[in-house]
């Protein structure tokens, strides 16, 4: 090898790449050559002085300023971003992580639930009580509710997601809901109709941009609740007059003179602690003009609730509320879902659920805290929770996913719900879902309140009995500490 | 544990984008070499790194080869430097801070300027690979890897790279050692 040759080995020769017979070769041949050796050192010199530069770089604290601005620009760009950008962000985040699925669901039956909780219950009131005698009177109305979620997550980019409704209800006809939901395959808006067929016990809903329909079905007790209350606002004012309400006094909301109300009372809005209800009457019609509902679900997730332009004792008519499925239409992933049951037993199977997939009852049935538990449960996955999410993603299309996910987890929303109706019907409900075993049959896992000197319990084995007062206070007496 | 560019690209587009600080301290330093050598200063290298990181975060989903992250990330960080340059007229500057530079014998070890502006004047292929080396923590087999090229290559490259930075800090420049 001549010296040319030598120096071409350098650099191996300094990474260590060499093999033992090069090396011997190189180091032999340096001790004799001068040229070389200066070559080899001015080489070593060179790559003393570019590991401590890229040492000192590494020092610099780059990382908190970078991580700092981006989650300063991801809330920035939230706020100013459009339906597009979101629904791409929504699109992928909806694909790959089951936590949104989870939440997702959770929050579309917290909507409903907030539906359904905001109009219950009669008591004595004031103003409100003419409020509501003013609009039982109405035949007939139509009027917008927008639902926007935002949540967040640690490790989460947060997403938001606006819902937009109309709802036509009609005493003697029904109900119809058009909304305009983000699709969760593409992000696109898609509008959709859904109508009560308390006959044949469905919610229908057709999606004519993709020719689909999805029949929900809905158990006797689901059906009497949607058939009673569904986001009918009479239901509003019931339930305000039932709850703590404060007189805002009067102003002008788009030019019509009127009177606020505002409660903060948790039964109003499902037992979350954390909610804020705004409603406005005309004064003139003592109809309602607006009403906003804000909640806080836990850290992660919030909604923001509006109810506006109502307009009272429209037409409608029988056809409006008799839904016809074109022939070309097909049955979408849902189809013959269940929707969750807010019964007793709805609420046995979640907490059989619990025990499948958590393997003990949660700690807690708020809302916030059952997201909470469902997100650790996602990150450390039970094998039953495994296989669960396995089967989502095996799925053929990203909606069938979806559908299985929250078909799976139906029992956990009915559990929720159950207990969400049992706070706001103000049913005194106590969870010990801390202390109980399962399998215990002796001791009490969750109460409410049916009558006067009467409970009903569900068991730590899940099985339910009615009791007495006195028995209730043995039971509860008897509970480890 | 250290995962590859993709699975961490993955997890940003995946909504976690606290995994993005995992590439931010990987290529922190190439960034900043990158940078420094083209911009002449270490304050204008932060920010401009800064800048680059923080597009690369909310372009990521524009990224067609997770596995390419490296190179991408460098074609960002040109761009904010010439902007840069360009908004700032930075070349007069550079020249001037390169001259002080060479005025002082010892230069501090985290101002090396003159090595970084000798690395930022290297013909890519070299300059990626010097980045990598020693800004990005990678051996000559991580290097191979990820560009995926042969070992020798690897090697041979880093050979002329040094070649070239030899005689760059010596005060002649890359065209005059081509010919």
């Amino acid at each position: 090898m001549n010296c040319a040759e030598y120096q071409g080995l350098l650099a191996a020769y300094l990474e260590g790449l060499l093999t033992d017979s090069q090396k011997q070769a190189v180091e032999e041949h340096v001790k004799q050559c001068e040229t070389c050796r200066m070559e080899l050192e001015g080489l070593q010199t060179l790559q003393q002085r570019l590991v401590g530069n890229g040492k000192a770089l590494a020092q610099s604290d780059l990382e908190e300023q970078v991580m700092n601005r981006i989650i300063r620009e991801q809330s920035a760009r939230l706020k100013s971003a459009g339906q597009a950008g979101m629904g791409l962000r929504l699109r992928r985040l909806i694909m790959k992580s089951g936590i949104v699925k989870l939440a997702v669901a959770a929050a579309v039956i917290l909507a409903a639930a907030g539906g359904i909780f905001l109009w219950t219950s009669t008591k004595s009131g004031v103003a409100l009580a003419d409020v509501l005698a003013k609009m039982e009177q109405v035949q007939a109305f139509i009027y917008h509710m927008d639902n926007h979620m935002k949540m967040t997550g640690p490790g989460a980019a947060p997403a938001e997601v606006d819902v937009k409704m109309t709802w036509l209800i009609a005493d003697g006809y029904g109900m119809r809901m058009d909304a305009s939901v983000p699709d969760p395959a593409t992000g696109q808006m898609v509008e959709e109709q859904t109508y009560l067929l308390p006959e044949q016990k469905v919610m229908l809903t057709l999606t004519p941009a993709k020719k689909q329909y999805e029949r929900m079905m809905l158990d006797d007790v689901a059906l009497q609740k949607q058939k009673d209350e569904s986001s009918d606002p009479r239901r509003l004012i019931r339930e305000m007059l039932a709850a703590p309400c404060k007189d805002l006094g009067k102003t002008v909301l788009d030019g019509v003179e009127v009177q606020g109300f505002r409660t903060a009372d948790p039964a109003f809005t499902g037992g979350l602690r954390n909610s804020d209800t705004t409603l406005w009457v005309d004064v003139k019609t003592w109809l309602p003009v607006r009403m906003d509902v804000k909640l806080k679900v836990n850290e992660q997730m919030e909604m923001r609730i509006s109810q506006y332009g109502y307009q009272w004792d429209v037409p409608l008519s029988a056809a409006q509320f008799h839904p016809v499925i074109p022939p070309d239409f097909t049955a979408g992933v849902a189809d013959g879902m269940k929707i969750p049951a807010m019964t007793e037993q709805g609420a046995i199977e979640g907490l059989q659920f619990c025990i499948e997939f958590l393997g003990k009852y949660p700690e807690s049935l708020d809302p916030g805290e059952m997201m909470k538990m469902f997100q650790s449960l996602q990150a450390n996955p039970t094998p039953a929770m495994k296989k669960l999410m396995q089967e989502a993603a095996q799925s053929k299309s990203v909606e069938e996913g979806t559908a299985r996910t929250m078909k799976a987890i139906t029992p956990l929303q009915s559990l929720m719900m159950f207990h969400m109706s049992l706070v706001a019907q103000k049913k005194e409900p106590v969870y010990y879902g801390k202390i109980a075993q399962p399998g215990d049959i002796a001791q009490i896992l969750l109460r409410w309140k049916t009558g006067e000197n009467e409970y009903r319990v569900i068991f730590a084995d899940l099985h339910a009995a009615t009791v007495d007062a006195d028995t209730l206070a043995k039971l509860e007496a008897g509970l480890p500490k | 544990m250290m995962e590859n560019d993709r699975y961490y690209v993955e997890r940003c587009l995946d909504g976690h984008p606290d995994d993005f600080r995992h590439l931010v301290r990987r290529y922190q330093p190439v960034l900043l070499a990158h940078l420094a050598g083209k911009l002449g200063s270490r304050d204008r290298a932060e920010e401009a790194a800064q800048e680059t990181l923080v597009r690369a975060y909310f372009k990521m989903d524009t990224l067609r080869k997770p596995e390419s992250f490296f190179a991408w990330l460098l074609g960002i960080a040109d761009l904010v430097a010439k902007e840069e340059q360009r908004k700032e007229s930075i070349r007069r500057q550079r020249e001037s801070v390169r001259a002080s530079v060479e005025e002082t014998t010892e230069p501090e070890l985290s101002q090396d300027f003159s090595l970084e502006a000798a690395v930022a004047a290297l013909p890519e292929a070299y300059r990626t690979v010097i980045l990598l080396r020693y800004y990005g923590g990678l051996s000559c087999a991580g290097i191979a890897k990820q560009l995926d090229v042969p070992l020798g290559t690897v090697t041979k490259t880093l050979s002329r790279a040094y070649a070239f930075l030899r005689d760059s800090l010596q005060g002649r420049t890359v065209s005059e050692v081509q010919q």
